[in-house]
């Protein structure tokens, strides 16, 4: 692992750089009395001290509504593909969103590549920073194996007081070390820096109160388990917990036409599994009529189908369903109550 | 991460011949831009009108068939369906695929084929039947018992005709409801099993239906003493991408569109949200 360094009053510069450098930076500002990913003008606008943002950086890879490709039909039929190729930097990624868009590239890039994403995907250069500290009561990223990241970034910043340190995951990366005043990091930052790490794993809570690896079969094992049917009692089918989820990406196709009637657009936006025509079908059968069907649905793809298939959970921990819901249904909790 | 071309693109075809099944289904005969569609029996494509939509359909075609078109029968049902409905000879529509996994043609050559269609599941299957019925020294006996709502229902009457003089094809209908003109069975489809003759080791059952039929045509075909694992069905599910991207046709951990729309029935009759 290349390992650089950079002194904090020479972050801004770095930023400012990218700004001038790239067609669009991305990263964490203060809304209201939480925070958002946001395209920023200017270093000064960052809040690297955030907790968490309201939605994951997901959008600004799978956009909430995009559109897929145009058309007109005016003189024989004209099919232009929209991908977007913007130079794009996302700073500021906690570990958690990071382990979220490693599993979204590997979903994205599996068999039939998404030509959509992965183009936006290929453009952006991502830069990590570590959280530092628990973000919330209803994170828990530690139980999931999403504390410390294993890759997903270019940079990736951890906070040592005057100084980041600065892993460098890609030759990306290294490149973008160029847009400011990095460095070599000595024996002393290495040493503080595998401290601060030492010290970071053992600050953070097991929250969930067993051994993760036997979610998959505690979930099995569940499949017919009141729970689901409890659950049910309270949950108001709104899809809050998958627009906010880091792994959930799931979506509509559908078509707009313009007002001429000839011409429009194929789009696709975020959809949720949560909603009850989700699997619906053309003669009316769903086979997930049922809201107990489908919060299961949910917790089998992030505690066991995913798991099974790339070894790793769909399910980073992040918090941010259980902070949204407003039944206060919580994947820890539930986790919690299987075994 | 080197993919730059996009799966969402149609290719643009044209609608070349139409059918009027009944005042629900047409049928409707497709020419891709460039040669055949290179399909598999059983496989599926994303039929779109462009400002209108797109959806999943069958391929209802063999591809032994002469010509470099392909068939597709479809059912009013919807707002997209509504309009392909409306469409004439020389218009086009956009075609993404064919996707999916079709009959495993290979595996069945040398068996009797016992085909089961409920309803629709005609649609699907008949890619198959006539892929045999073209090659036709490669299978064994040919069983087609197909059910109906009522015998105004029934799809394909001039393949039926053709199967029929087909050597060694037992057709063997049923309905629900009978009317005057009806003179065979009446009734479930598994009651056609009675009379039904076959040698479980050397038979393979395609069966494709509603969700309702495979709970109790699988029940009791089993029953009789059909293998589980020389069954294959073809599930429906609202595959929106086609892809494995999309989620909506995930049933447990299975995409639809990328395992299915056929599975060996040894596949799917563990999975919780199969049937």
């Amino acid at each position: 692992m290349l390992l650089k360094a950079i002194n904090k009053e020479d972050l801004a510069v770095f930023v400012d750089n990218l700004i001038k450098g790239y067609d669009e930076v991305v990263g964490p500002v203060p809304k209201e009395f939480k925070y958002v990913f946001s395209k920023i003008g200017s270093s000064a606008e960052l809040a690297l001290d955030y907790d968490s943002t309201l939605l994951p950086p997901k959008k600004h890879l799978l956009p909430q509504r995009e559109v897929l490709f145009s058309f007109d039909k005016a003189d024989g039929i004209e099919i232009e593909p929209n991908l977007d190729a913007t130079k794009r930097v996302i700073f500021g990624i906690h570990s958690c969103d990071l382990a979220s868009i490693w599993l979204m590239d590997q979903i994205m890039a599996e068999g039939n590549a998404d030509a959509h994403y992965l183009t936006r995907r290929k453009n952006t250069f991502i830069i990590g920073i570590d959280c530092g500290k628990p973000c919330s009561e209803n994170s828990f990223c530690k139980s999931m194996g999403t504390l410390k990241p294993e890759g997903g970034y270019d940079l990736f910043l951890t906070d040592l007081g005057d100084l980041y340190a600065v892993e460098v995951g890609t030759n990306a990366g290294e490149e973008l070390l160029d847009n400011g005043s990095f460095y070599p990091a000595s024996y002393t930052i290495k040493d503080r820096f595998f401290e601060t790490w030492r010290g970071k794993l053992h600050n953070f809570p097991d929250r969930i109160k067993f051994d993760t690896e036997k979610l998959p079969a505690l979930l099995t094992e569940s499949y017919n388990d009141l729970l689901w049917d409890v659950l049910e009692e309270r949950c108001f089918d709104c899809g809050a917990c998958t627009t906010v989820c880091p792994t959930c990406y799931c979506f509509d196709v559908f078509d707009v036409a313009n007002l001429d009637l000839t011409s429009g657009e194929r789009a696709r936006k975020w959809d949720s599994c949560q909603v009850q025509n989700f699997a619906e079908m053309a003669g009316g059968n769903n086979m997930r009529g049922k809201r107990s069907d489908r919060l299961r649905h949910r917790l089998f793809r992030k505690g066991k189908y995913f798991k099974e298939k790339y070894g790793k959970f769909a399910c980073v921990g992040c918090g941010r369903c259980g902070r949204s819901c407003l039944a206060k249904i919580d994947v820890m909790e539930i986790f919690n109550r299987l075994k | 991460m080197h993919n730059n071309e996009s799966f969402y693109l149609p290719q643009v075809a044209e609608v070349v011949g139409i059918k009027e099944f009944s005042p629900r289904e047409k049928f409707f005969e497709i020419k891709m831009p460039e040669g055949p569609l290179g399909h598999q029996p059983g496989q599926f494509v994303e039929v779109s009108i462009l400002g209108v939509g797109e959806a999943p359909i069958s391929v209802s075609s063999s591809p032994t068939k002469d010509g470099d078109t392909f068939e597709m029968c479809i059912r009013n049902t919807g707002s997209l369906t509504n309009k392909l409905h409306q469409l004439k000879v020389g218009d086009k529509v956009g075609i993404r695929g064919p996707y999916g996994v079709g009959f495993p043609v290979h595996d069945l050559t040398g068996y009797d084929l016992l085909f089961v269609a409920g309803g629709l599941g005609i649609v699907p299957l008949r890619s198959m039947i006539n892929y045999a019925v073209d090659r036709r020294s490669e299978f064994g006996k040919i069983t087609l018992l197909y059910g109906s709502r009522t015998p105004s229902d029934m799809l394909f009457a001039e393949d039926i005709e053709h199967w029929k003089k087909v050597p060694d094809f037992n057709f063997m209908p049923t309905v629900d409801v009978a009317d005057e003109s009806w003179g065979g069975k009446i009734g479930p489809i598994t009651r056609l099993f009675d009379d039904l003759k076959f040698d479980p080791s050397k038979t393979m059952s395609l069966v494709v239906g509603p969700p309702v039929m495979f709970r109790y045509v699988l029940k009791a075909m089993l029953a009789e003493g059909i293998y589980e694992s020389h069954i294959y069905l073809s599930m429906e599910r609202r595959m929106k991408c086609g892809v494995g991207k999309c989620g909506h046709c995930q049933m447990d951990y299975v995409y639809v569109c990328q395992d299915g729309p056929v599975f060996p029935y040894t596949r799917v009759r563990n999975l919780q949200e199969a049937f």
